[in-house]
């Protein structure tokens, strides 16, 4: 190894690479020409053990990022619909809270503190069959004998979505106007 | 000064509503239109009382209708 100081041309570096591809344990001897930092560590510290260790760790290290990515990402997604459920879900209800002062204004007082109270209401139509219309959209509206006893139940409303109270009132609107249509219309539900 | 009109369109939103002075043309014309359109898609139009009573089916535009309700064709579900 001393000689290898006494040679007056040679760079510390190029001495390390020289040194290092002929005289490391495990160096091949064939590569000592190469005078290339990366190449001569490559070779001089075992070749190709080396070499899968270091894709070994790139693996890891990319397999680790990429599922850090992908957790982040599915973590913002989360985020986003839960924040998009919130969204949706205040906006039904603004809905709803418009559609039943709609509904509130079409109906007497008594009508009104039913729906209050039970969320539905009667109503007698012109042919005096008295009719209780619930909370819904199908098949809500019940045909009575009377207040405590219902016959059957008829499914008509708009064909559109809409809330339910908007549902109510077109449906009370048609039994006030024209109840044999919307019998006819109606699928019976006993 | 008359007070508005109201035409309110039952809809997904919870109901769309336009106003009008029957006294403004501009604005009578505006509801017409709405009215018009609405009923080439087979919407039944009320013309009802703000204070609830029984309301009546409107088959052409009233400019002096105090309120009026439009709701989509009834199905049976």
């Amino acid at each position: 190894m001393a000689a290898y100081f006494d040679d007056s041309n040679a760079t510390a570096w190029y001495y390390w690479v020289t040194s290092s591809a002929s005289t490391g344990g495990t160096c091949s001897t064939s590569t000592s020409s190469n005078n290339t930092a990366w190449y001569a560590w490559n070779n001089s510290t075992g070749t190709s053990t080396t070499t899968a260790y270091i894709d070994e760790a790139n693996e890891v290290w990319e397999r680790w990022t990429e599922n850090q990515h992908s957790a982040h990402v599915q973590a913002q997604q989360q985020e986003l619909a839960r924040k998009r459920r919130i969204r949706e879900a205040r906006i039904r209800r603004m809905k709803e809270l418009r559609a039943k002062r709609l509904l509130k204004q079409h109906l007497n007082e008594e009508q009104r503190a039913m729906l209050n109270d039970k969320d539905h209401f009667y109503m007698r139509a012109a042919s005096g069959q008295l009719y209780r219309i619930r909370n819904g959209r199908s098949g809500n509206v019940d045909v009575m004998h009377d207040e405590s006893r219902r016959q059957h139940s008829l499914c008509a409303h708009p064909n559109d979505y809409c809330p339910n109270y908007d549902t109510m009132l077109a449906q009370k609107l048609m039994l006030e106007t024209n109840e044999e249509e919307f019998k006819r219309i109606a699928n019976i539900h006993h | 000064m008359s007070s508005l009109s109201e035409l309110a369109v039952i809809d997904q939103t919870g109901d769309t509503k336009t106003m009008w002075d029957k006294d403004k043309p501009d604005e009578v014309k505006i509801a017409e239109k709405t009215f018009n359109k609405l009923k080439k898609k087979n919407y039944i139009a009320y013309k009802v009382k703000r204070n609830g009573d029984k309301g009546e089916i409107m088959n052409t535009f009233d400019p002096k209708a105090e309120k009026v309700i439009m709701v989509p064709p009834v199905v049976g579900g």
